[in-house]
């Protein structure tokens, strides 16, 4: 594990958070980002899910890089990530039904997301398996930045509370995890809806930039 | 050409493995809440609470014993199928609708979202028909093939030929 220590690795991390940010810099994943980020519970899962079949399929395809055949790489890296997203659905479903009853579709088509397939054909394919897990952290961790923010953001325009509902998460005890505006002032109901998410991830894409570009023009 | 092709079915071997292998872990529970979301639903469609007596389908039609029957099938709409499960009131007078329900259906996301909304007004308005006084109800207009499905499942579950022939005993 020496190697997690040394500069490039760590680099690797940051990179994905801010440099390489695959939602605001990358403008890969947005279907799901705009989809579920209604509330941060739902952002949260599927930060979570797309982060966990990422690691699994970078540290798989970097582990199995010798031995996949040049000709069919893309077919078993389409492949493995699909197994890796199938079993996300089934822990879904087994351990947080509830969540999964409201965002399956959007776990499902984690397989189609170009952030992962693009990690693995373009990173992990040609490194060791520290380096591909710390680049998908530092890619799954850029991604679910950017998904927390935007649930962040609608679920408090939308309905005035903050990290409503953790307990589909986390278990009964997370039930008071909810901040509720006070004076209980309601929703904006256009952050809820589909161009309100535009607009607002529209507002992210700009703000990350601006930040992850500092000094430049 | 032999060596690549004979690498790629053993990774779907292997992939394979991983697969059976989630899913005998998470099997059981899946089961557990499909099942506890099946009785749920069903409370939820009949308006009552606690245990559901034995489930007992027969063509598609389940009698609940206390002047209710759930019945489930599917017509077609604008997508393909609406699969759905329906509530009747035996009593008083002629069969009525108590709860409709989807159970799924590939409409157009959108236009047909009523079909999955509980208190959609134009589904509240279907509750309590019986076979006659349905067809006064207009279809939706943005959604009329969605919501003639509707309709066409109501009346067909109102229809069904065993409706009245109550069979409760074990």
């Amino acid at each position: 594990m020496r190697t997690l220590s040394e500069p490039p690795v760590s680099g690797l991390f940051r990179d994905g958070i801010a440099a390489r940010n695959p939602a605001w810099v990358q403008l890969l994943g947005l279907c799901p980002l705009l989809a579920v980020s209604t509330s941060v519970v739902n952002a949260l899962a599927l930060a979570l899910a797309s982060g966990g079949v990422l690691l699994g399929a970078n540290i798989s395809v970097s582990l199995l890089r010798r031995w996949i055949p040049d000709f069919v790489r893309l077919p078993a890296f389409v492949l493995i990530i699909a197994t890796f997203t199938t079993c996300a659905v089934l822990l879904l479903e087994a351990y947080a039904f509830d969540l999964y009853l409201r965002i399956a579709l959007f776990v499902q088509i984690i397989v189609t997301n170009c952030m992962i397939l693009g990690r693995v054909e373009s990173f992990a394919s040609h490194t060791s398996p520290g380096r591909a897990g710390a680049d998908a952290l530092g890619t799954a961790g850029g991604f679910a930045l950017a998904l927390l923010a935007m649930g962040a953001a609608r679920e408090l325009m939308g309905r005035g509370t903050l990290f409503a509902n953790m307990d589909l998460l986390f278990g009964p005890s997370a039930a008071t995890w909810q901040l509720t505006l006070p004076g209980d002032p309601g929703g904006l109901l256009i952050a809820l809806l589909p161009p309100g998410a535009f607009i607002l991830a529209g507002l992210l894409l700009g703000t990350g930039r601006a930040l992850t570009n500092k000094g430049q023009p | 050409m032999v060596k690549p092709v004979s690498v790629f079915v053993l990774l779907v071997v292997l992939c394979a493995l991983v697969l059976a292998l989630t899913h005998s872990v998470t099997r059981g529970r899946i089961e557990q809440n499909r099942a506890r979301q099946f009785v749920d639903s069903v409370n939820a469609l009949i308006g009552q609470q606690g245990p559901l007596p034995t489930m007992r389908w027969r063509d598609d039609l389940w009698h609940l014993c206390n002047g209710k029957a759930l019945i489930r099938g599917q017509t077609r709409g604008y997508g393909g199928p609406v699969r759905w499960l329906i509530a009747v009131d035996l009593e008083p007078g002629t069969p009525h609708l108590r709860g409709f329900q989807t159970s799924a259906h590939q409409e157009t996301p959108g236009i047909a979202d009523f079909l999955t909304r509980e208190d959609d007004p134009w589904l509240q308005q279907l509750r309590g028909r019986n076979s006659q006084n349905l067809q006064q109800v207009a279809t939706l207009t943005g959604a009329t093939i969605t919501s003639r499905a509707v309709l066409a499942a109501v009346a067909d579950a109102l229809a069904h030929p065993d409706l009245q022939n109550v069979q409760c005993e074990p």
